[in-house]
């Protein structure tokens, strides 16, 4: 690194362009990676963004178009040619193999090209490099123990230091943060930080406006494929919100209404429940209206309790009431029965059968949608499909002919108000919420806000976890704040807000402490 | 949209992208007519009306077999312990009805009871106990085999089959061959199963991601373990209906359908819903390959030929199925 003085284009994008069947993915970008800078990458769901990260990165071969390194053109073929010429992407998915040790995960695939040696002249992927890579990272773990116990903070971290040690001139970076809670989140930028200190050419996507306004040189924005514009350090969310929708994003407004909350009667109520080891004893109850949101790190427990409370792991103690009547789900049809509804976090894998049609998996869990005759369990598409009609068009999932399309084919957003539509098709009285807008763009993570907002108006009782503070700040009546599987404060009215559960997240108290 | 102009190569690509749109589900009724042209033009045998019944009447219990199989598969689960459970069912029934005296509706109601009992097992085994289905139903597969012997001893048994039912299991309805008309019978109702039911669309569902079936509350080890009952029941319905068509029975020489079965259910991945296992695909599915079996015996190539035919067939069956599905849009953005 660094031989290239900064601000010299080190790839230089000319008209790129790509298709699909049907799809125009890419509609002739261009512009300039330059040495040394971070250089943000933002667009909502179908912007483009990935397609043309996988042609940067030799992953996909453009279908017109031109990308020049360091001046000469060139065409890659695979990723490995990419990888060969410095450009690793490091991947939004967790691509950690979990029966690998972290050394064997960090230096898979560069057993092959050891030659290239670091910057320090120590043999890439050897004890030296590794240990250099982990500090960079603040990782402390043990090396030789097998990836897969690791937390997904943890494990994307480690996907990222087995992208440095392949010493890149240009890393990227595909959402990095979209798994990260709280302290991961800091520790990440303060590594990007540094490495951008270093003189380390960056492109970072994400979502998450703040954290590119904050850490980016400049920002290329995309929708529907093309380049919209490229801001400079200075600019703002709000901003980039407009470019990438191309208009004014609505916000919901903060629900202040606790007042309306705290009337409810209790409908969900969770005496004593426990799952050993990862969970311990806990009470919490939720009320008819209210929305309560579980915050904390990732790896704080919040998954666990929701798929204990859910029957998805059957708690070995402790019960779950639904409006006075004794639950505890050992299975998540017992759940479903009671009137719980669990919307998962990861959509793609705990949630939509991406092959079936979104009908199919509106219809899903429910036997009798869909019969002609209500006794005979014969089911016709056609009325399955106007069955679901209805609530889809109530949650405006895009397009409007959408019941007959495969379910894989919708982005995040759609995909999400799908699996909520199931659940409004049910009679469920408790709504939890795993991470709900987790890889949803800016338009369709207010829609859903807004949508969540609308269950509890009507009188149901929300869980929603969320390792995204802003989230929980903007949603939460009430927020419980779960450190080591416990929950450790209890955050209401005015402390609600970003600062006091970022703090409580990390164990910090404002003022006086909060009763246990 | 006001797309840019596409260059060449991109126009290309989407035509390619179109072709196999258009030309995929059309690959295996023109492998077909092929296949039969093929035939026609090397024996004058072939196209004649007796010869196309006897490979409606080959195909039959084959087809029962694949139907079943196809539930299981759906799901992603494999029993190989179909042609077992089908050659235990035609020994048995014919040591219970034709050397025993047994009336001839116990014997099947016990046969096809036993036959959901060896599905039950594997399903339990697999689903509940997650155990390798591709190696408990090999293991089954042998302890199946082995019983055969022990209840037949090495005897054949060649007499006392009822009457009524080798004219039954040998009789036509108009052109066709009833076992045949039985069979397509069951494909209808395997099929109202799995594309008009909750149930089937559950089955499905596994096939298609088996974590968010269960987090939506469904029965995932149920259901598996019905896709077994259900493959191991026909299984034994055509070993039974193979006794009263052969009214012989010895040991181990029961109905051959582990590899056509195997491959008609390939072979129908890549027919109506491609890349997905299908009833209407595994019926032609069965048909080609009855077609090539019947076809090869007549251009008489010698016996052991077939065998290698058989395995080519599901070969091809395979490749064609990964190249017509192969979807560059299915990449995603």
């Amino acid at each position: 690194m660094g031989t290239v003085d900064a601000g010299t284009p080190i790839i230089r994008l000319e008209g790129l362009q790509k298709r699909y069947a049907g799809v125009h993915a890419v509609r002739g970008v261009g512009f300039d990676i330059r040495a040394g800078e971070l250089l943000g990458l933002v667009g909502a769901n179908g912007a483009g963004k990935s397609t043309l990260t996988r042609m940067i990165s030799g992953g996909e071969a453009p279908d017109d178009g031109r990308i020049e390194i360091d001046g000469t053109p060139v065409t890659m073929r695979s990723a490995a040619d990419g990888l060969r010429r410095g450009i690793v992407l490091v991947p939004q998915a967790l691509t950690v193999a979990p029966n690998l040790s972290v050394r064997e995960n960090l230096i898979l695939g560069l057993e092959r090209n050891r030659r290239s040696g670091g910057s320090d002249g120590a043999a890439v992927g050897g004890p030296r490099e590794i240990a250099r890579v982990m500090e960079a990272l603040g990782l402390e773990i043990d090396l030789e123990q097998k990836a897969g116990g690791h937390s997904p903070a943890v494990l994307k971290l480690i996907m990222i230091g087995a992208g440095l040690l392949r010493a890149p001139r240009v890393l990227i970076l595909d959402e990095p943060t979209a798994i990260l809670a709280g302290a991961e989140v800091q520790r990440l930028f303060a590594v990007i930080r540094r490495l951008h200190e270093q003189g380390q050419a960056i492109v970072y996507i994400s979502h998450r406006l703040p954290e590119i306004v904050e850490l980016a040189d400049r920002v290329a924005v995309m929708r529907n494929g093309q380049l919209v514009g490229v801001e400079e350090r200075g600019t703002s969310a709000a901003r980039l919100a407009e470019l990438m929708v191309g208009g004014v994003v609505e916000q919901a407004p903060r629900s202040p209404d606790a007042a309306r909350a705290a009337r409810g009667d209790v409908v969900l109520d969770v005496r004593g429940l426990a799952r050993r080891p990862k969970v311990p004893a806990t009470d919490l109850t939720v009320r008819a209206g209210e929305i309560v949101a579980l915050a904390g790190l990732v790896g704080a427990g919040r998954t666990s309790l929701l798929r204990t409370i859910v029957g998805l792991d059957p708690a070995d103690a402790g019960e779950v009431r639904v409006a006075d009547r004794v639950v505890t789900p050992r299975t998540p049809r017992q759940a479903i029965d009671a009137g719980i509804a669990h919307i998962p976090e990861d959509r793609a894998r705990l949630a939509i059968v991406p092959r079936m049609t979104v009908a199919e998996n509106v219809a899903l869990p429910h036997r009798r949608v869909g019969r002609r005759v209500p006794w005979l369990p014969l089911i016709t598409p056609g009325r399955q499909r106007r069955a679901v009609q209805g609530t889809l068009a109530d949650l405006q999932i895009e397009p409007a002919h959408a019941a007959e399309l495969p379910a894989g084919g919708l982005s995040g957003g759609n995909q999400q108000k799908a699996v909520l539509a199931r659940w409004l098709m049910s009679d469920a009285r408790v709504f939890v919420f795993d991470e709900p807008t987790e890889g949803i763009d800016v338009a369709a993570r207010a829609q859903v806000h807004s949508l969540i907002r609308g269950l509890a108006d009507r009188g149901a009782a929300v869980l929603l976890s969320s390792s995204d503070v802003e989230e929980v700040a903007l949603m939460a009546d009430r927020v419980l704040v779960l450190r080591h599987g416990r929950i450790d404060a209890e955050l209401e009215g005015d402390d609600v807000n970003e600062t006091t559960i970022g703090l409580a997240s990390l164990g910090e108290r404002r003022d006086e402490p909060v009763a246990p | 949209m006001s797309a840019l102009p596409p260059s060449g190569r991109s126009a290309d690509a989407s035509r390619a992208v179109t072709l196999q749109r258009r030309l995929g589900p059309l690959g295996v009724p023109a492998i077909t007519v092929a296949i039969i042209v093929a035939f026609s033009l090397m024996s004058s045998n072939f196209l004649v009306g007796s010869n196309l019944q006897d490979i409606l009447r080959q195909s039959a219990l084959p087809l029962i077999v694949a139907v079943g199989l196809t539930v299981p598969l759906i799901m992603g689960d494999f029993d190989l312990s179909i042609a077992a459970v089908a050659g235990f069912a035609t020994t048995v029934v014919s040591v219970l009805v034709a050397r025993d005296g047994m009336s001839l509706l116990v014997g099947i109601v016990v046969i096809l009871l036993a036959g959901m009992a060896v599905g039950l097992f594997n399903g339990v085994l697999v689903s509940a106990i997650g155990l390798s289905a591709l190696v408990v139903t090999i293991a089954v597969g042998s302890v199946l085999n082995g019983l055969e012997f022990a209840v037949a001893g090495s005897e054949q048994i060649s007499a006392g089959y009822p009457e009524g039912f080798v004219n039954f299991a040998r009789s036509d309805i108009g052109p066709f061959p009833t076992l045949f008309v039985l069979a397509i019978v069951v494909a209808i109702a395997v099929w109202i199963l799995l594309e008009r039911t909750a149930t089937g669309r559950n089955i499905r569902a596994i096939g298609g991601n088996i974590d968010a079936v269960r987090v939506a509350g469904i029965n995932v080890n149920r259901t598996r373990i019905l896709g077994f009952v259900l493959c191991s029941g026909l299984a034994a319905l055509a070993g039974i209906l193979y006794a009263g068509q052969q009214s012989v029975a010895y040991p181990l020489t029961g109905l051959n359908v582990l590899l056509p079965s195997f491959a008609a259910v390939f072979i129908g991945a890549a027919a109506f819903k491609l890349g997905e296992f299908n009833i209407p695909g595994t019926v032609i599915g069965i048909l080609i390959a009855s077609i090539i079996n019947n076809g090869l015996l007549l251009i008489d190539v010698a016996s052991w030929a077939v065998y290698i035919f058989q395995g080519a067939i599901l070969l091809v069956a395979l490749l064609f199925a990964r190249a017509v599905t192969s979807d560059p849009a299915g990449k995603g953005r």
